[in-house]
């Protein structure tokens, strides 16, 4: 992994891991050690979770990070002040999380830190920007893939993502998921002129027609009145006609919405957009199925991979032979770098 | 029990909730001061004259963004003040939160240069001074930086335990890296920032190898291979020992510093809420004249002895809401110089408009600030009081009549302690034979007691007293050949709002019958009203 490339291409880098345990930790101390390898001068944060207060602060995964002196780090006041690491505070953020305000510190001395960032997409970003005025020349969000919060992919210019045999037993069945989430990662971008006309509600877009050529296309935008993708798939359907090129659903992609789209019988007529990669929580052969019906999809957010990392190892046991588990990988992905952190 | 000076069903029913809420403070410390702010009552008229001068000063000052703008860097930190006034030890963040603060204040300072120095000099609570000697305890190293950090200079001790401190990392340093090459020459294995390696386990010779290297563990293994971490030598131990031991002494002596520094803060609260009070009253002040300069306000004079002059007065809260719908709000003038006047006139004529009017920029006056009006002459009331027949109490369960009796009771009660009194219509809602003799005794009642009061009414003989006033609203002023309109609201089209005083009884009331007409009312009905009213 070339850190310095990324670097110069890009501000922020999530790491997201396709499911708990899957390496997302390794990865992340792994980028940091090249980073300071390289001598580049990094930004850390997370994305906090919502909930409980008495859950956040026990119950969920609060990575703790070895930060080497000159790091600058976004985290909650309650882990700032039990961290080994010797910091100097920077800012305080008023950005307030379960665990504390959000405080911008610089390492004076290497040690342990907890990182507990903010939990909205928009304070996420004030403070990967607040770190960058501070001098950071990569910032890495310890990210999260989440139904309802802002994907942190989403949120920072690209992400790694983490995926190892934890996903399953059967090598096949990881190779599969991995390679799906992948191309979901990968689907293309909606037309610029389509994304301007969308409103931020679920919407169809329906062709008007005109009496001049095919390239003076006219649309018509008709929201439709849900508060999630989850609740609006028979309102959708009752709207979708002949007529409809487009329809936009913020927000999560599930398998009971994606049903009542395939029963539809003008599947095959118009293109499905979404939000970003990160909202489809469909099994691969459910989302195989319907683009064999012929729903075509797009993105209004790109997302952009620049790596992969591979635990070939489960924290219950079982393991894949690392190079067997690679391979398999890259006969699905060719286009973005493969690591094995264990390796 | 004392009684208040406004009750919040008054302040609401006034409609100055509208106009207090355009006085918009930046900081945390403004709206505490406005949140507090209780107007100036009778007697109180240096005060508030005061107080005007004060705002006239942000008025006429040419460069209070500037001010604004100083303000807004100012994070609210009223809870670590609280702390530091308790017994208790500060945290690195609170220090921070301290520190920043004092920044805060040199900023604000370097501002308020652009006020008349010379009036500056005069109020002690503008007087906003920089705490250098505190400022010096939170940046020992003169940095000058908003960062904060138990600086190696707080003690000689903490300076010599962390030089302690860094040495002993680097001994051990050294050591890994030693013992780090040395495995890497032996083995070939590079071992990442957490001392790590890991091993595949097919390579069965050096994991025979790593197995037996003295310098190395096991720390993890899993069906693919062995992770193997860098086993601390007797050399290291010794160190990381002493290392430990530093450490918590470290610990100890940040606490101490901590603590010396939250003692010294403590002795020093009283000048940093001082401070904190300061830039509230500054906000406070600025806030009111960015309302004045908006809304077009002009600096009401204060008099003792009982008296209401408002020339050209605005509705602010009616006047804003038309603003919104691009029509103008027509303003109006009346002088108050009997204990009871009674506004009388046509329906939909603003009579109570006119009557909050003039609560507003007497309250207004009261908290002083600058009214919205062309020219305003008032004196200050011990407690002001409204009766409307749409008072949320009707929402409590009592009748309109009820709720109105509740009401007039309640404002009866001061009437010897220097009230405005206001009422509209009352009873209206009841039977028009004693509904106007409760109007004619409390009007009576009024006029002998040490309170100023409004009323509204429609009944007659009420206003034809030589020892009340009696103002009339101007009312329709219809274009000839009118004969119809098909919307009520198109009323206020032709309605002129304006007051006059009436001096002789010989007015006829027409406005009623008149719109009747207009709204279409046949023509038989109306003639026969016209020959009744007659």
């Amino acid at each position: 992994m070339d850190i310095k490339d990324i670097k110069e291409k890009y501000d922020s880098v999530s790491i997201v891991g396709l499911a708990k345990n899957a390496g997302k930790t390794v990865t992340l101390n792994y980028v940091i050690e090249k980073s300071f390898t390289e001598g580049i001068k990094l930004g850390i944060t997370t994305t906090g979770r919502d909930g409980e207060k008495n859950d956040l602060v026990t119950n969920t995964e609060k990575p703790t990070i070895y930060v080497t002196e000159g790091v600058l780090v976004a985290t909650s006041s309650q882990a700032l002040l039990i961290s080994d690491a010797k910091t100097e505070i920077l800012a305080t953020t008023g950005i307030k999380s379960p665990m504390g305000e959000i405080i911008i510190v610089r390492v004076r001395r290497a040690g342990d830190i907890q990182i507990a960032g903010p939990v909205s997409a928009a304070n996420i970003k004030k403070v990967v920007r607040l770190l960058q005025s501070f001098g950071a020349e990569l910032v890495l969000v310890d990210g999260a893939i989440d139904r309802k919060a802002a994907s942190s992919p989403a949120i920072t210019d690209a992400c790694i993502m983490s995926s190892g045999a934890v996903l399953g037993r059967d090598m096949k069945t990881v190779v599969e998921r991995t390679a799906f989430a992948v191309a979901c990662y990968k689907l293309k971008q909606t037309k610029k002129d389509i994304e301007d006309i969308l409103s931020s509600k679920i919407c169809i877009v329906d062709e008007i027609e005109t009496e001049k050529s095919v390239d003076d296309v006219k649309y018509n935008v008709v929201e439709i009145a849900a508060l999630t993708g989850i609740t609006a798939g028979d309102k959708l359907t009752e709207k979708i006609s002949e007529k409809t090129k487009y329809v936009y659903v913020g927000g999560a992609i599930t398998p009971l919405l994606l049903k009542k789209l395939m029963k539809n019988k003008y599947i095959k007529n118009y293109e499905l957009i979404i939000d970003d990669g990160t909202k489809i929580f469909i099994e691969p052969n459910l989302w195989n199925e319907a683009r064999k019906k012929g729903l075509t999809i797009s993105v209004r957010d790109n997302i952009k991979l620049i790596a992969l990392s591979l635990n070939p190892v489960s924290p219950e046991g079982y393991y894949f032979d690392s190079d067997e588990f690679i391979d398999g990988i890259k006969k699905y992905i060719t286009d973005v770098e493969v690591l094995d952190v264990c390796k | 029990m004392e009684r208040k000076y406004i009750t919040s069903e008054s302040f609401r029913n006034i409609g100055f909730d509208f106009i207090f809420n355009k006085v918009e403070a930046i900081t945390g410390y403004g709206n505490m001061i406005k949140d507090e702010a209780v107007p100036y009552v009778c007697g109180e008229e240096d005060k508030v004259n005061e107080e005007l001068s004060k705002v006239d000063m942000f008025i006429n000052c040419d460069n209070s963004d500037k001010i604004a703008r100083a303000l807004m860097y100012f994070k609210y930190i009223y809870g670590t003040l609280t702390r530091v006034s308790k017994n208790v030890v500060l945290d690195e963040i609170e220090l921070f939160e301290i520190k920043n603060f004092m920044f805060d204040l040199n900023d604000l300072i370097k501002t308020l240069k652009y006020l008349p120095k010379e009036k500056l000099s005069i109020y002690e609570d503008l007087q906003l001074k920089a705490l250098p000697h505190i400022y010096e305890k939170l940046d020992p190293e003169n940095q000058k930086v908003r960062s904060f950090y138990i600086y190696d200079h707080y003690s000689k001790k903490l300076e010599k335990i962390r030089k302690d401190i860094t040495k002993t990392e680097i001994k051990i340093k050294e050591e890994e890296k030693r013992i780090k090459e040395k495995l890497h020459d032996d083995y070939a294995v590079t071992l990442n920032l957490r001392n790590e390696v890991t091993v595949k386990k097919s390579d069965a010779k050096k994991i025979e190898l790593l197995s037996k290297e003295e310098n190395l563990r096991a720390s993890g293994e899993n069906y693919l291979s062995v992770i193997y971490k860098l086993k601390d030598n007797e050399y290291i131990d010794e160190f990381r020992e002493r290392l430990d031991k530093v450490k918590r002494v470290e610990t100890e002596e940040e606490y101490r510093i901590r603590e010396e520094l939250s003692q010294f803060l403590r002795e020093h609260a009283d000048e940093l809420f001082d401070a904190a009070y300061k830039v509230g009253r500054i906000d406070y002040l600025l806030a009111k004249a960015t309302y004045a300069k908006k809304y077009e306000c002009i600096r009401p004079i204060l008099s003792q002895k009982f008296k209401v002059d408002i020339k050209n007065g605005k509705n602010l809260k009616l006047a804003e809401t038309l603003r919104k719908k691009n029509k103008e709000c027509m303003p109006v003038s009346l002088e108050l110089y009997k204990k009871v006047t009674c506004i009388t006139g046509a329906n939909m004529g603003g009579k109570t408009v006119s009557m909050r009017m003039v609560a507003q920029i007497v309250l207004a006056a009261s908290y002083g600030m600058y009214v919205p009006a062309e020219y305003a002459e008032i004196c200050l009331f011990n407690h002001i009081h409204i009766s409307v027949g749409d008072d949320q109490s009707i929402e409590k369960g009592l009748s309109t009549f009820g709720a109105e009796i509740v009401n007039l009771k309640f404002a009866l009660e001061t009437a010897d302690d220097r009230s405005l009194i206001l009422i509209d219509e009352l009873a209206g809602g009841t039977n028009p034979k004693e509904g106007f003799a409760i109007t004619k005794a409390t009007v009576e009642y009024l006029k002998k007691r040490n309170s100023l009061a409004i009323f509204t009414t429609h009944y007659d003989n009420i206003a034809n007293d030589v020892e009340l006033q009696n103002f009339q609203v101007s009312g329709l002023k219809l274009p000839e050949n009118i004969n119809g309109i098909s919307d009520i609201s198109q009323i206020s089209k032709y309605m002129d709002y304006t007051l006059v005083e009436v001096k002789e009884d010989n007015f006829i009331p027409k406005d009623a019958i008149n719109i009747a007409k207009l709204a279409g009312i046949p023509v038989e009905v109306i003639a026969k009203a016209e020959e009744l009213v007659k």
